[in-house]
């Protein structure tokens, strides 16, 4: 006999990163830092998102979301990266895809390209250091 | 501050530090770069980025002190990077400092505690730059210790801004609308511990820029793009959406504490609350964020620039291998074939088995013919005493016996084809295994530019304390080699340059003197060689003097006066303990530690040292070790029952002598080979391994490091043949000699000589031996 049919569990909530039809949001994280993306990986994952992939330079990111457009709903992107900052990167994506959602991640002192950042289109932004609490509400804000 | 990172989330820890070392060795790279370039703006870039970005990760994993300092530090790269500081030695020096600082600090977490030293001087430096940099041009940016002051001055401007609205504003707002669509008023408040709480005011207008068109906003919206954090900004928008979504969109959690949205009907609706605005627009300037002082250069600067190839690139991390995924694909590749191998293997062995049961049943149907055959020959002799006829007799016997001849012959061809192709599969095991070691091989291989990348600093710190000039040529610095080799090479690597730098390289007067270029350049190389990989420190700097170097060597003893000495056997002499030849100890090398330390950790590598100058000219080092140390190629041969491995690289030939061609010199045993006199050591005396000695023919396998030959007699050679290092226990480590131990393909263990041990045991007991005869002579 299955104890579960019994009793339904009250505390069960359903994660936050998946979908009404129970499909996972998909991310792709941009960030030059492994450190940074392999942390807001498990902070996304672990509230079941998923995360489709991973670019570590601005161009790359731009790139890869052509790739994955329109299997691709959340980018969060770095603003000081090698190669392409995160703010052309933005630029970019918004002339690809207008629609695209995409979050800054920024350290302190960066206020102007953030504000640059969400006038071009950007969604939202995080600020460094990460915090869980906070990634998961801006991201969950600006996807719902 | 972070209730996400966990303190025990050691992977991502783990990740901090690797990259943190990434981001500090790509700090010290660029700031070098910086030193001969100070116009290289993209090295410029690369340094704030990196200092940026460790900054955000040691915030993360709330190492405060390291994050503050390294925000400081930042500070003074932005000023760089802006134009507002130009880069001198001094900023170079103090960037230098600060990057010891931030290593230390690192070193300190990494090992559990927290870095406590004073800072204060360094910090002074930094700000001393900032300031110096206020003096030149005062009125970019404002520096951590003006902020608050000025940002006064700038909220007095904003409150005269916010003049209230009048009616006729008003009115212009109204009429800007469109049809269909209504003005609205929105109060924001914000929260001013919000990280960044300077953006809260741009979000929202941004969001708002959805739903139609932002009319004005009180600030204006230059103030709201300013670094200066409003507690409350209005804006007038012209939209269709209804109250609610309007407020959903501008209510942004974190950043906003409260909305008050207004439809605008009338003008005189409007006046108390912007009168009301006004007032607290004046309440700002006490609550005016202090902190703005970081603030981020002009967009146009932080454009895309792509690095160019003279930036150095982020080196690896020396804890954590990186390994290029081809090479793991190319194992993986290997590792399947291995497996399809073993398929075949299982195939085979079930063949095999069915053989066997083969070879049974025939053995059986055999055995059962020959009690056939026995049983029924009486009866056959019976017949043919009753005189049947012999060919009748014969004709029954062949027909009953007669399978004897065939029956094996099924099981034979079985056998054999199975034996083929057993030999087949174990041929391509061999050839797979053999890829798959040299592809592990390759995973361990990093490039030598991992320690290459140190010197230029070192250098650098070197010739400052000096005075002199230097220039350091790196080569090769892609060259490859196994990881645990790399880690052992950088001490005796730093001596070397260090020595080149010390002894090699003369002050500039001097070289100015000799008709030289002042600056003095010191080479650095490194390049394959076959199974070796050659390291070259070359100096143009006054080379070694071969006669002061004698008169050394014969004052602390390491030679005998009498004995001669060629030019490269005096080169050699300094890589003897004890020996010096600077007159004076100083801080850079000679302290007490000489070339001799060098040699012996090359040694240990099983690699060798030679050295080879030109007096005025110069000096040039050459390093040779195994590109790895786990596995030799190693030339067996047999003593008695034992077999020893005798590292490749030592040997140098090997002779089979008569007895009659040894000879007795000094009481040692020699031999010649072509003009050279060798000394023989009998490998069975030396391991005290009992066995006959008077074959007709020896064999001698003739070995030798640096310019030091020796004759190894043996009693057999075996061959050559990779060989598994496999380091001993401690307890028989003391035993001369011996390396270690490998195993041999038929599980026999073999012991390894090492080679240079042997030769220093031989040397020592010359030069006893030698002691003791003028010492009876005297």
């Amino acid at each position: 006999m299955k104890t579960k049919m019994d009793f339904p569990s009250i505390n069960e909530r359903k994660p936050e990163g998946v979908k009404e039809d129970g499909s996972p949001y998909r991310v792709l994280v941009v960030d030059d830092s492994m450190f940074v993306t392999k942390q807001i990986s498990q902070i996304l994952t672990s509230e079941g998102f998923e995360v489709v992939d991973t670019a570590s330079d601005g161009l790359q990111g731009l790139e890869k979301y052509k790739e994955l457009y329109p299997n691709i709903d959340v980018v969060t992107m770095d603003i000081t990266m090698p190669k392409m900052d995160g703010v052309s990167a933005l630029e970019k994506i918004i002339e690809f895809d207008k629609e695209a959602k995409v979050i800054m991640i920024s350290a302190l002192g960066k206020q102007d390209l953030v504000k640059k950042a969400l006038l071009i289109g950007a969604k939202n932004y995080i600020v460094k250091p990460l915090d869980r609490v906070k990634v998961l509400e801006r991201i969950i804000q600006s996807i719902k | 501050m972070s209730d996400y990172l966990d303190p025990n989330n050691e992977e991502l820890l783990k990740d901090f530090y690797v990259e943190a070392e990434l981001q500090v060795e790509g700090l010290e790279q660029n700031i070098l770069v910086l030193e001969n370039d100070p116009g290289n703006s993209d090295a410029v870039d690369e340094i704030f980025r990196a200092a940026h970005t460790l900054k955000g990760a040691a915030a993360t994993v709330q190492m405060n002190e390291l994050a503050s300092f390294t925000h400081l530090v930042e500070d003074v790269l932005d000023e760089i990077r802006s134009g507002n500081i130009s880069i001198d030695e001094a900023v170079i020096d103090v960037l230098l400092g600060s990057i010891d600082v931030i290593k230390a600090m690192l070193e300190a977490r990494s090992s559990g505690g927290v870095y406590e030293e004073d800072i204060s001087s360094i910090k002074d430096g930094l700000s001393r730059i900032l300031e110096g940099k206020d003096a030149s041009t005062p009125k970019v940016e404002e520096p951590a210790a003006k902020s608050a002051p000025e940002s006064g001055e700038e909220s007095i401007e904003v409150s005269e801004v916010t003049d209230s609205l009048t009616e006729y504003d008003i009115l212009e707002l109204l009429e800007s609308a469109e049809s269909g669509e209504s003005v609205y008023e929105i109060k924001v408040s914000f929260n001013e511990d919000h990280p960044m709480n300077t953006v809260g005011a741009v979000q929202v207008f941004a969001a708002l820029k959805g739903f139609g068109m932002v009319l004005k906003t009180i600030p204006d919206f230059d103030k709201l793009y300013d670094d200066i954090f409003l507690p409350e900004v209005f804006y007038y928008i012209a939209a269709s959406e209804s109250v609610e979504r309007l407020q959903k969109a501008v209510d942004i959690p974190g950043a906003v504490t409260g909305v008050d949205i207004k439809k605008l009907e009338s003008p005189s609706a409007a006046v108390p609350s912007a009168s009301e605005a006004e007032g607290e627009e004046k309440k700002k300037p006490g609550k005016t964020e202090e902190k703005s002082a970081v603030q981020a250069p002009p967009l146009e600067k932080t454009g895309t620039g792509t690095r160019t190839t003279d930036l150095k690139k982020s080196r690896k991390g020396s804890s954590v291998l990186r390994v290029d995924s081809k090479r793991i694909d190319n194992l993986l590749n290997l590792v399947s074939e291995t497996v399809i191998t073993k398929a075949t293997f299982n195939q085979i062995g079930s063949r095999f088995s069915e053989v066997q049961r083969d070879f049974s049943n025939t053995l059986k149907g055999n055995n059962e013919l020959l009690r056939k055959l026995f049983s029924s020959f009486p009866g056959y002799l019976e017949k043919l005493n009753n005189g049947e006829p012999l060919k009748d007799i014969k004709t029954e016997f062949f027909d009953e016996f007669g399978s004897v001849f065939t029956m094996w012959s099924n099981f034979e061809s079985d056998f054999k084809n199975t034996v083929v192709k057993l030999h087949s599969t174990s041929q391509s095991l061999a050839r797979t295994t053999g890829e798959l070691q040299e592809g592990v091989m390759e995973i361990r291989m990093v490039p030598i530019s991992q320690i290459f990348s140190r010197f230029p600093r070192l250098v650098r710190d070197a010739s400052k304390m000096l005075n002199k000039k230097i220039k350091l040529v790196i080569e090769g610095e892609e060259t490859e080699l196994d990881k645990s080799v790399i880690e052992d090479l950088l001490d005796p690597l730093i001596h070397c340059v260090r020595n080149s730098v010390d002894h090699g390289i003369e002050s500039p007067a001097e070289r100015q003197a000799a008709g030289k270029p002042a600056e003095g350049q010191v080479l650095l190389k490194a390049s394959n060689e076959g199974n070796m990989i050659v390291i070259n420190i070359e100096d143009d700097g006054k080379g070694i003097d071969v006669k002061s170097v004698y008169d050394k060597a014969v004052e602390r003893g390491v030679i005998h006066p009498s004995k001669i000495l060629s030019d490269i056997e005096a080169f050699n002499l300094i890589f003897e303990p004890g020996f010096s030849t600077a007159k004076e100890v100083t801080d850079i090398s000679g302290r007490g530690v000489g070339l001799d330390v060098v040699r012996k950790q090359i040694e240990k590598l099983n690699g060798n040292v030679s050295v080879w100058s030109e007096k005025g000219k110069g000096t040039k080092l050459t390093i040779k070790i195994p590109l790895t140390l786990a596995i030799i190629q190693g030339l067996l041969v047999r003593v008695g029952t034992e077999i020893y491995a005798i590292p490749i690289t030592s040997v140098i030939d090997s002779h089979r002598i008569k007895q009659s061609d040894i000879r007795m010199i000094d009481n040692y045993e020699v031999f010649n080979v072509r003009e050279d006199v060798v000394s023989l050591i009998r490998l069975n005396r030396l391991f005290n391994i009992r066995k006959d000695e008077d074959g007709e023919y020896h064999f001698v396998v003739v070995v030798g490091s640096g310019d030091k030959k020796m004759g190894l007699m043996v009693d057999s050679l075996i061959g050559e043949e990779d060989v598994v290092i496999k380091p001993l226990m401690d307890k028989f480590t003391n035993s001369p000699g011996i390396a270690g131990a490998t195993i041999l393909g038929d599980g026999m263990v073999a012991l390894i000589i090492d080679v240079s041990q042997l030769l220093e045991l031989g040397l020592k007991k010359e030069r006893e031996h030698r002691q003791h005869l003028s010492a009876s002579i005297v």
